[in-house]
This record gives C-alpha cells, structure tokens and sequence, in this order.
C-alpha cells in the first residue's frame, strides 16, 4: 500500500496504486484517454505525477532532470497509450515506463559526464528556479542516496525505488517488474546489502 | 539462524510482509541473540534512511501543468480542441469529405483523379487548404485534418503488427514442416 506521499500543494489522497485498478477507476480513463480525450490525461497527470516524480527522484536527485524525465514519461505515455493492451494493470505498465525512462537518462548522463565540464572546478550545477532549497545535509543524504540507488545494477535499482520512494508492496513489485514476489524479496536483499556498504557514513 | 536469514526476517518486517509465523521466529532469535540486535539496527537504520529521503522530496509546485501543457502543447501543433464523441466522429466525416472535395477539386486543374490519402498526402493537402482558409475556419479544419491522420496513423499500425503476425506464423509453419522433413 501507498503509505507516504511526496509533498505538494496539491497531492491527491494517500491512495493504493492497486485501488485505482481494481475499482476500475484506471481503465476508465485509459478509456477515454484512447480516444484523445485531454481532460482524462490531464486526470492521469494529476493522480501519478506525484508519484513518477517521487520514482524517479529515488535515482536521480537534481530536480531539474527529474522534472524532465518525468515529462518524458507523460509524452510516451500520450504517444503510446494506443499500445497498452490492458492486460496488466495500468500503473504496473506506467511505472515500467518511468523505470526504463528513468535508466535511459543515467545511461545518457553516464556518457555525458565522462567528459562533462561540470567535473571541473568553477562550474556549478545551478539550482532549479522556482523550486526551494533544501537544508545542506537533507540535500547532502538526497544526493548520496540518489548517486548510491543510481550506481546499482538496473535489476536492483528497480526493486529499491520501487519498494524504497514509491511503497509497493512485494506482490505489486512482483507484477510491475513481471517476477515472483520471491524474486522480489531476493533481488531487495541483495540491493539493500550492496547500498548499506555505500551507505555506511551514513548509517553510523 | 544465519545472517542472511535473518536480515531477510528483518527486511520483510520493514516492510510489513512478515508472516506471523516468521514474526515469532524473529522475535525469538533476537530474545536469545543479543547480538541480532545491532544487525536489526543496522537494517532499520537503511530503512529510516530512506524514509527520511522520502519525506524531503516536494513534487515542484506546478508540476503537473507543466506536463500537461508540454505533452498537449505539443500535440495541439495538430488538435488544439478535446472534442465530444459525435464531434470527433463528424469531424472525422468531414475530414474525409476535405480530402475527397480538394482531391476533386485540383482532380480538374491537374491530371490526377485519385486522392492521395497517404500520411503525407494528408499533411500536404492540409497545409495547402490551410494556407488560403480563413483564421476562423482553420481551427475547425486542422483538427478534422488532425483526426484523420491520427486515425491513419493507427491503421498503419494496426498493419504493421498484423503483417509482424503473418511472418511469424509463416516462419513458424516454415520450421515445423522443415524440422518434419528433418525428422522423416
């Protein structure tokens, strides 16, 4: 179950992403959304932007990118909704969305910054306008748990969003990812085993 | 009880998908273990870590309109209204009346007869109506054009996956009677 929301100003109820599909509340705006209607995408936006950004947030900490990312998630979403079968649940198959999204953009920023000017002296990243900063060691813990989640193997880092940022239960781990719940609770171990040896000044 | 067992015990409790069965085991290991319980700190402490982090992401305010308005932005560059079903369905009508009239219609200044109703065909016949319609009419007309092509659009993929299909099948059937003739 959904337990924790990002913060907003305009944050829908604290609900379970598995409400909306078994209520059928999901498929009727897929529905709607299939025949080009704007105010379901616009429902669609409103009930998981939140949520894809908390997702994405979990691997990618300067708020700028993940915005972008996020946006990118919409547009495919938009542009391919023709191509959701409906046979999963619909946010099993937009979180698979922002995951793959998500690890495209640290591929792309991977080979970006191998040779990134940032790396120097003198070039700082600059914040996000409009957004407010954060106090230095909650920026300091969200950048080194980010980098940390980032560095994992997709396998692994799939698992920790998914379960860490965005509260999934094992079973609906399970059935975004396409795997056993044993699976699940095996690939989280190990993923939690390798952040704790990253993480140790951190957990003293 | 082992390590990983243990932890494993620990991480499923954290996550509220302990079993009360392996909840009483757990409980137990740690009442005759002290030592457990620096392992359970430790998982605790990656689990409270996490929350925290989660507690301090804020979704940027405006953030949904700003998808919203970059998504469909981009798309009004072709439908700028969200139309009512019976509207679409008669705009699609008359998109195809469009294409059907101006094919007739520059039919008898040039040679052809046959309306291009390829995508591009579309687009081009579009731009051109659109060039010489009047501002209030271009709305309405873009967004019959818009349907069409999205419609279109559709069918060339609905092909695309159909054809996927038959060369499946056929590759299949082509193996199975190949691997028969392997076999006799």
């Amino acid at each position: 179950m959904i337990t924790a929301w990002p913060r907003t100003g305009t944050s829908p109820e604290k609900t379970s992403v598995k409400e909306g599909a078994e209520n059928g509340t999901d498929d009727r705006l897929v529905s709607r959304l299939r025949t080009g209607s704007e105010s379901a995408f616009r429902e669609i936006v409103e009930l998981y932007g939140p949520r894809i950004y908390a997702l994405v947030s979990g691997m990618i900490s300067d708020r700028s990118e993940a915005e972008d990312v996020v946006q990118e998630v919409f547009f495919k979403v938009h542009r391919k909704i023709q191509l959701f079968e409906g046979k999963s649940a619909f946010y099993t198959w937009l979180y698979r969305i922002a995951l793959n999204t998500a690890t495209d953009h640290l591929k792309r920023r991977r080979h970006r910054d191998a040779a990134s000017l940032e790396d120097l002296p003198g070039f700082d990243v600059p914040a996000h306008e409009g957004a407010p900063e954060l106090p230095l060691d909650r920026r300091e813990l969200r950048r080194h748990l980010a980098d940390a989640v980032a560095e994992l193997p997709e396998i692994y880092r799939d698992i920790i969003v998914l379960r860490e940022y965005e509260e999934l239960s094992y079973e609906e781990i399970a059935a975004t990812l396409g795997c056993s719940k044993g699976t699940v609770e095996s690939r989280l171990f190990r993923a939690r085993a390798r952040l704790k040896d990253k993480l140790t000044t951190f957990l003293k | 009880m082992n390590d990983e067992r243990i932890r494993r015990l620990i991480q499923a409790e954290l996550a509220g998908e302990i079993s009360p069965e392996n909840e009483a085991e757990l409980q137990q290991a740690l009442a005759e273990n002290p030592d457990l319980k620096a392992i359970y700190g430790e998982e605790r402490g990656l689990s409270a870590l996490f929350a925290r982090d989660r507690e301090s992401i804020e979704t940027p305010p405006g953030l949904e309109d700003r998808i919203i308005a970059g998504v469909l932005g981009d798309r009004a560059r072709g439908r700028r209204l969200d139309f009512p079903r019976f509207a679409r369905i008669g705009a699609a009508a008359a998109a195809i009346l469009l294409v059907v009239g101006v094919s007739f219609w520059s039919g008898r200044r040039s040679t052809s007869a046959t309306p291009d109703l390829s995508l591009g065909g579309l687009v081009e016949r579009r731009d051109q109506l659109l060039r010489d319609l009047p501002e209030a009419e271009r709305d309405a007309v873009s967004a019959a054009f818009a349907q069409a092509i999205e419609r279109l659009r559709e069918l060339d993929r609905r092909h695309e996956d159909e054809r996927s299909r038959i060369l499946e099948q056929l590759e299949n059937a082509v193996g199975e009677k190949l691997g028969n003739r392997r076999d006799r």
